[in-house]
């Protein structure tokens, strides 16, 4: 597995534990990007020479790649962006231009930056009411969703992340938008799914959300490019949020009509050789298939928790998981005796790469009364090994400052 | 193995100037954040005739902001404030002499920034 990701075997006493701030890029996914820069490098969807046939096909192939990857009804419903919070920002503006008070919009307290930044800033401006609820994962495993306690008929949006970046746990989200929607059946549900979507098979029509974001560089895939998923209705309902070429269908000086779904949200020349990367990196992934992955990073995860409680170092990990979920592949812990930059730090010294610090979730954070965290997350490249050596260094350093 | 010099895990575990001393008339304080690590510090500095007789520090964060906050408070004792204020982050690196990483920078600058924000309101205020 490691000979498929050239950084590893360039440098193969790397032990990287930060999949959840990005992934490591397949041989595959370099040489598909590559590949276009190389040989057809033209501009899409307007081009009548070869070239340009050749560098749209690859395009709009990529983008069914995508909607297989989700199980979306068509590529229709498939925006690509330049990235999930591109993604999230389009739809903070857009879903929000017909709203004001008293309307809500609900989100957790889970939420990475990217998807609590643009509510709260929207609905200052518009005196909208933005509730952020703590998600009672274990009561709602016992008792069932009880959705009346965060949504009313004044909820217009509901959004959530499918995976915590910083406790790792996955939401049920199906049954969070049945039972929500049982109360509001109008209500549009956002999803974020970027901690998902490398290691849970995603299926859109069976979660029924209206919307989900991802970014392709945390799917083994290239920066810059993310995927903005919408029921067909609810795209078509959709103001553009950016304007200019490709979104248009005919433009005068009085008056633009603009292009169907999905070019109507993709102004601009987009991001082709990294679409055409996204493309690569999804065939990677359904080419190693999501049951062996689960299978696999689940057991790390195991292993990972019991590495750690053996090191009796009082580690304290935030919000341990209760029970064995699907999915499963980020560890928060905090240490008292070394601060988790200092953690980070040393570990780097010793080319372990772990995340320290807030994991853009500082109202998280506050929440839980942590001034900072110190994070690994696994990835498919990951082994026992890459545990054993983290744990080995972790325990020099702790010894260092005890 | 990876570690910090000895002289920044010395100025860590036993952090100098890290008390805020009750018979002290310090005469200006300031607070400074960093929120993306949760670093946190609130300096007192007790200044006559242009001149920081004392400085104590109290804080929560990582070892090098405790290293550095210790470090920088003996080195500005009895310094004059003018040149106090004129000390730069390259003073700062000078004096922790350790190798620090761009983002770890914050961290080493924090006790700096702290004791300048504190003399800069004695200065307004007096």
């Amino acid at each position: 597995m490691k000979t498929k990701f050239p950084l590893l075997a360039k440098y193969p006493k790397m032990t990287y534990l930060d999949s959840g701030a990005t992934t490591l890029k397949p041989q595959s996914v370099i040489d598909a990007e590559l590949e276009y820069y190389r040989s057809y490098s033209a501009n899409i969807h307007r081009g009548l020479y070869p070239l340009s046939i050749k560098a749209t096909e690859a395009y709009d192939a990529s983008r069914k790649m995508v909607a297989v990857l989700l199980n979306a009804r068509s590529p229709h419903e498939i925006v690509f962006a330049k990235g999930a919070t591109d993604g999230l920002n389009l739809l903070a503006m857009s879903l929000t231009q017909n709203l004001e008070s008293p309307d809500e919009i609900v989100c957790t307290i889970l939420e990475h930056h990217s998807n609590f930044v643009p509510w709260q800033q929207i609905s200052q401006k518009k005196d909208l009411n933005l509730r952020v609820i703590d998600f009672p994962l274990a009561e709602s495993r016992n008792n069932g969703i009880n959705a009346s306690e965060f949504i009313s008929s004044k909820t217009k949006i509901l959004t959530l992340p499918y995976i915590s970046n910083v406790t790792g746990e996955v939401l049920p989200i199906k049954q969070i938008v049945a039972a929500s929607r049982k109360i509001n059946p109008e209500l549009i549900v956002i999803v974020d799914a970027c901690q998902a979507v490398a290691h849970i098979p995603i299926d859109v029509q069976d979660l029924d959300c209206d919307f989900l974001v991802f970014s392709g560089h945390k799917l083994y895939g290239p920066t810059g490019i993310g995927v903005l998923y919408g029921k067909g209705a609810r795209l078509e309902a959709l103001a553009p949020y950016q304007y200019g070429g490709d979104m248009i269908h005919s433009v005068s000086l009085s008056k633009t009509t603009f292009a169907p779904v999905p070019a109507k949200f993709e102004a601009g020349t987009p991001p082709i050789a990294q679409a055409i990367g996204l493309g690569e990196a999804i065939r990677f992934i359904l080419g190693m298939g999501f049951e062996s992955i689960q299978k696999h990073e689940s057991e790390l995860y195991k292993y990972a928790i019991e590495s750690l409680s053996h090191l009796a170092t009082d580690l304290e990990i935030v919000q341990p998981v209760i029970s064995q979920q699907k999915g499963n592949s980020i560890i928060t812990f905090t240490s008292p005796f070394v601060h988790p930059h200092d953690m980070a730090d040393l570990l780097g010294q010793s080319d372990v790469c772990i995340r320290a610090g807030h994991h853009c979730a500082q109202p998280l954070h506050d929440h839980l009364h942590l001034n900072a965290t110190a994070r690994i997350s696994f990835g498919l490249y990951n082994r026992s090994k890459d545990i054993d050596t983290f744990c080995t260094e972790l325990k020099k350093i702790i010894g260092q400052f005890q | 193995m990876s570690a910090y010099p000895e002289h920044v895990m010395d100025h860590y575990r036993h952090p100098r100037n890290n008390e805020f001393e009750n018979d002290i008339q310090y005469t200006c304080s300031s607070g400074v954040d960093n929120p993306s690590c949760g670093d946190k510090i609130q300096v007192k500095a007790y200044v006559t005739n242009g001149v920081m007789k004392d400085v104590a520090w109290e804080g929560v964060g990582c070892a090098l902001s405790t290293a550095s906050a210790s470090i920088m408070t003996e080195k500005v004792k009895g310094k004059l404030i003018h040149d106090i204020l004129g000390m730069t982050k390259d003073d700062v690196l000078s004096e922790i002499d350790m190798k620090i990483t761009p983002t770890r920078l914050p961290c080493a600058l924090i006790s700096l920034e702290a004791i300048q924000k504190a003399l800069r309101e004695n200065v307004t205020s007096s």
